[in-house]
């Protein structure tokens, strides 16, 4: 659940990749992803992790030598993950400092890009001022679209000229009639998405939001089903999965590693949170 | 002998791999993205290097060679 969710969001994912070194591991030493090493070096830090039941494994950040400096628990949301890695860098400076290929930025773009990995978008928002190239101003559109500033995200899209990021507009747009809880001119707007499109399956992703919160499940789920058979998977496939996988569960909770499974993706579980997306927009 | 089922329905979780999990390592079927860094010791090696603190995810409910976890 929680890869499906936060670790499937873009602004965790940049965080992640740009100030931590990220692992998994199973916890049974004949999983797939078995990693005796890793289950000494956490289970000395939370000993309850190292029995034969456990609770449900939470996301830890730990020090290289074994100090644990964040926690936050597999079900959490995506806010509450951002929240807490924040929280360890910013405790911990020592761990939080430029590499050598970000001291190397030299353009207003590529410093950008990293002060909006880092969440930094006001620090990337002013240094993206004075660019006047499509590409800045796209960027200053997805950082309003994050922000939900949308008279500015407006402002900024109607600068880009290029008809390379065309997708990548129409999508960003897509947010704001999703917020709105316009789910009937979501639908228009994400209808024949290009296929080619490096977006196409977050279209699709909220093309079938679209059709749920507008009464019709099952064409959401048919929707959903589709694209994750017809798609290579990524994270929007892998969020998909999640809500397919919601609707077809319904209220059940009990999941069996080795049960006949719903997911389409032949995830093992999906316990606890739901995907928040099947609430609405938040 | 057969591997144990993990059948949960709140938050505690009988350790066990998935049903017929096999050697083969996921790593290369997750496309979330995530710059993963396994294993472990390479993760360590890492983060002392870079001076990096560690973000790790146990999983108690399976990973099954096929990505699922």
């Amino acid at each position: 659940m929680l890869r499906a969710g936060p670790l499937s969001d873009e602004r965790v994912i940049g965080l992640l990749n740009r100030r931590f070194v990220a692992l998994y591991f199973d916890l049974a030493d004949r999983g797939a992803a078995a990693d005796p090493a890793a289950r000494k070096f956490v289970v000395a830090a939370r000993p309850r992790l190292g029995g034969r039941a456990v609770p449900t494994p939470p996301l830890l950040i730990m020090t290289p030598d074994g100090k644990v400096v964040g926690e936050t628990s597999n079900y959490s949301s995506t806010a509450q993950v951002l929240s807490m890695l924040l929280a360890a860098l910013e405790d911990h400076p020592e761990y939080n400092k430029p590499s050598p290929a970000e001291q190397a930025a030299a353009t207003p773009l590529e410093r950008a890009r990293i002060q909006l990995n880092l969440q930094d978008l006001e620090g990337a928002r002013k240094t993206l001022a004075r660019d006047r190239s499509a590409e800045a101003r796209y960027l200053l559109g997805h950082i309003a679209r994050l922000q939900k500033l949308w008279g500015t995200m407006g402002k900024h899209f109607a600068q880009v000229k290029d008809d390379s990021l065309k997708d990548d507009v129409r999508m960003e747009r897509a947010y704001e009639l999703w917020y709105a809880k316009k789910h009937k001119e979501l639908a228009e707007h994400l209808k024949d998405f290009p296929k080619e499109s490096n977006r196409y399956t977050e279209a699709r992703y909220y093309e079938g939001l679209a059709a749920y919160h507008g009464g019709d499940k099952e064409q959401a789920q048919k929707l959903w089903e589709v694209t994750i058979k017809s798609c290579s998977q990524d994270p929007w496939i892998y969020r998909a999965d999640w809500a397919y996988t919601g609707l077809k569960q319904g209220r059940r909770t009990m999941v069996s590693s080795a049960g006949k499974r719903v997911s389409l993706l032949n995830r093992i579980g999906y316990m606890g949170r739901r995907n928040p997306d099947l609430q609405g927009p938040n | 002998m057969r591997p144990l089922v993990a059948l949960c329905a709140a938050s505690l979780f009988l350790i066990a791999p998935a049903a017929g999990a096999p050697e083969a390592h996921p790593l290369d079927k997750d496309k979330t993205g995530v710059e993963w860094v396994l294993p472990f010791d390479k993760a360590l090696a890492k983060a002392k290097q870079e001076k990096r603190l560690i973000a790790i995810k146990p999983v108690a409910f399976g990973t099954s060679p096929d990505g699922g976890w």
